[in-house]
């Protein structure tokens, strides 16, 4: 209990620091590779606490805090200086859809941690290996709860980035890099996922198998933009 | 008299052979009486739970115990088909380690749950097999209150039985795991022994569970069903029992398996979730080929243990404490044992003296008065039990290590007819 509030006093702190950059930049900061990174460890973080907070169940906080750090080393390697896109150029749709975007990427990357610790857990369960996975996670049924629920979210926020992406007119081509086709496709199966009602039997093994592969798109994703930097 | 005793247990032997080793009541009744007629055994203790098959006897001496145990294990594996191991020679114990054995084993040190409590039961319940079989003899017997006893002891006086640690306890961990909140699941439990119970009663606290017993004999699984608050089930329609169930334990004294991959798998077909199925059964109750369904857990008496093994630190360190008790109970249970060996013996010795010193008293019993003749002949036998009272009792003390000649030796020197009394006051 304690540690969950230290984490919650850390993501504040964070926040605050990212919504200065952002006044300072008049847009989301997502203009240079340590703001997107850093924006998108918290915001997995942040997932990981609304998660935990409705279905009070903390057991996967620790391996959502341990990508986040992961992210956040990794966005400290860049220069803060650094800036790829023109901040002054980002109007309040692209904050918009880079924001919801960022979003949808952190719920893709949540159920994605979730579904390889539901295909671990299982795996452990099944085969009798009752080590330490076994004991730290809390059950099969509250891990699929979880990737259905951060499903959602990230459904809802990516259809949210594909509505804004159409009002900035931008369309879906290779010159804005393989990113957005990504996105679109991440949008699309997560939208089906998260249509798919929930069990602990094969849609379950299914959806965790899917969510995985979200969280694959998710490091291409992260891969992609530290090499090229942010598209929006 | 002299302990022997055969031990196949969990720790030498894996579940698929302990099966093979398992009786049930009916088998180890029958299989006694054959060996106390084949053998002239009238000492005879079986244990067969699913951890263990230990058959414990009297007999004159540990080298006929052995060849007779030896030839029992050869026996077995015939007629049951399995292979006897390498060191076969661990597995048959001696006299004070058969002592030990049995004393270890009720009190739950020799579990392959540490400190359980189930296997208690199972001793209490083993004499009676020994006394349809006719060989619940004077020695055996004692062993087994002895047992009794020591299992008690340990587990009022440490800690070794602490905790609810027990394989009911440790499927319901498993069904946990797998369906979270166990509220408002349907468990079917199969069988109606005391294994069966004892899940029964861990399934107590669930809210809004929905409990099936299912069972062969009607007669105490309705009872079950009506002090556990669950559903008496047909088990012919078991199936579509198993296809309702989150959970199934199953518990039964079947011989063959009664639950196949293929009744697991029809019930599978619309199930929107996992299927957890706990085989506590030795035989095993359910095909092992089932756990290679993809909706389906199925846990044996083995991985259950396996699973609790971390929780039993706390029963680990009470370990010395039982093990002291043990000891302490094995000794005196060896003492007693010396005794009845030493019992003839100091008995005749007396009987001596005594008859000695009557015969001298006789010869004056014209000279003297019938009430003088009767005091001085309490005073005889008077000083005869004090002169003997401290040699009587170093031979006590030494008694276990006195070997079998000698005390027939010491028997011989000083033959006579006991009388009933005699033997009495020696006892």
């Amino acid at each position: 209990m304690l540690a969950t509030r230290w984490i919650g006093v850390t993501v504040a702190i964070h926040l605050v620091a990212l919504i200065v950059r952002g006044i300072e930049v008049g847009a989301c900061p997502v203009a240079s590779r340590w703001e997107t990174l850093s924006l998108l460890a918290l915001l997995i973080v942040t997932m990981h606490l609304v998660l935990a907070g409705i279905s009070r169940d903390r057991s996967t906080l620790i391996f959502g805090i341990a990508v986040t750090f992961l992210l956040q080393l990794g966005s400290a390697s860049f220069s803060l200086g650094e800036s790829i896109t023109d901040p002054q150029g980002i109007d309040s749709i692209s904050s918009l859809h880079a924001f919801t975007a960022w979003i949808g990427v952190a719920g893709v990357s949540t159920a994605g941690i979730h579904g390889v610790l539901w295909l671990l857990l299982k795996r452990s369960i099944k085969s009798g290996q009752f080590g330490v996975l076994f004991h730290r996670l809390s059950s099969l049924e509250s891990l699929s709860r979880l990737i259905r629920l951060a499903t959602v979210i990230a459904t809802v926020s990516l259809v949210v980035t594909m509505v804004s992406a159409v009002f900035l007119g931008e369309v879906l081509t290779w010159s804005t890099g393989p990113v957005t086709s990504i996105s679109l496709a991440l949008a699309i199966l997560f939208g089906v996922l998260a249509l798919v009602p929930r069990s602990t039997g094969t849609v379950t093994a299914w959806r965790a198998w899917f969510s995985v592969t979200g969280l694959g798109g998710v490091i291409f994703i992260i891969v992609w933009i530290i090499r090229f930097g942010p598209h929006a | 008299m002299k302990l022997s005793s055969l031990t196949l247990s969990h720790s030498v032997f894996p579940i698929e052979i302990r099966e093979k080793m398992a009786f049930s009541d009916d088998q180890a009744i029958r299989f006694l009486m054959e060996m106390s007629s084949r053998s002239e055994i009238d000492n005879a203790l079986i244990i067969s739970t699913c951890n263990r098959t230990e058959l414990f006897i009297a007999v004159e001496n540990e080298r006929r115990g052995e060849s007779i145990l030896r030839d029992t294990l050869q026996r077995w594996s015939m007629e049951r088909n399995f292979t006897i191991p390498d060191n076969s020679t661990q597995l048959i114990l001696g006299h004070t380690d058969s002592i030990d054995r049995l004393l270890r084993v009720a009190s739950g040190l020799e579990s392959q749950l540490l400190g359980e409590s189930e296997v208690l039961g199972q001793v209490r319940l083993s004499i009676d097999l020994s006394k349809q079989a006719g060989v619940d003899g004077r020695i055996i017997r004692k062993l087994w209150e002895k047992a009794l006893r020591c299992g008690k002891r340990v587990r009022t006086e440490t800690a070794l039985g602490d905790g609810a640690l027990s394989v009911a306890y440790g499927a319901l961990q498993i069904a946990r795991k797998i369906h979270g909140d166990l509220c408002g699941l349907n468990f079917c439990v199969v069988g109606a022994g005391e294994v069966s119970e004892l899940v029964l009663k861990h399934l107590q606290g669930i809210k809004d569970a929905k409990i099936t017993i299912l069972n062969r004999s009607h007669e105490h699984a309705e009872f079950l069903a009506e002090v556990y608050g669950a559903t008496l089930g047909d088990m012919d329609a078991l199936g579509k029992h198993i296809c309702d169930a989150d959970v199934v334990i199953s518990s039964t004294g079947s011989q063959q398996p009664i639950i196949d991959t293929e009744l697991v798998r029809s019930s599978l077909a619309g199930r929107a979730r996992a299927l957890l199925l706990v085989d506590l059964g030795v035989p095993r109750d359910i095909d092992p080929e089932a756990r290679s369904l993809q909706q389906v857990f199925l846990y044996n008496i083995d991985d259950l243990a396996r699973m609790i093994e971390g929780h039993l630190d706390s029963r680990r360190a009470a370990i010395p404490d039982a093990e002291e008790i043990v000891q302490h109970e094995c000794r005196q249970f060896e003492r007693w044992i010396g005794n009845q060996q030493l019992g003839p013996a100091i008995r005749s010795l007396r009987k001596a003296l005594e008859d000695a010193s009557q015969k001298e008293l006789d010869l004056l019993r014209d000279e003297l008065d019938i009430e003088v003749h009767d005091h001085l002949s309490k005073l005889m036998r008077k000083v005869v039990k004090r002169v003997l009272h401290r040699p009587t009792e170093e031979l006590r003390t030494s008694g276990t290590q006195l070997s079998d000649a000698l005390l027939t030796r010491l028997e011989s020197l000083f033959q006579g007819d006991d009388t009933e009394e005699q033997k009495k006051e020696v006892e």
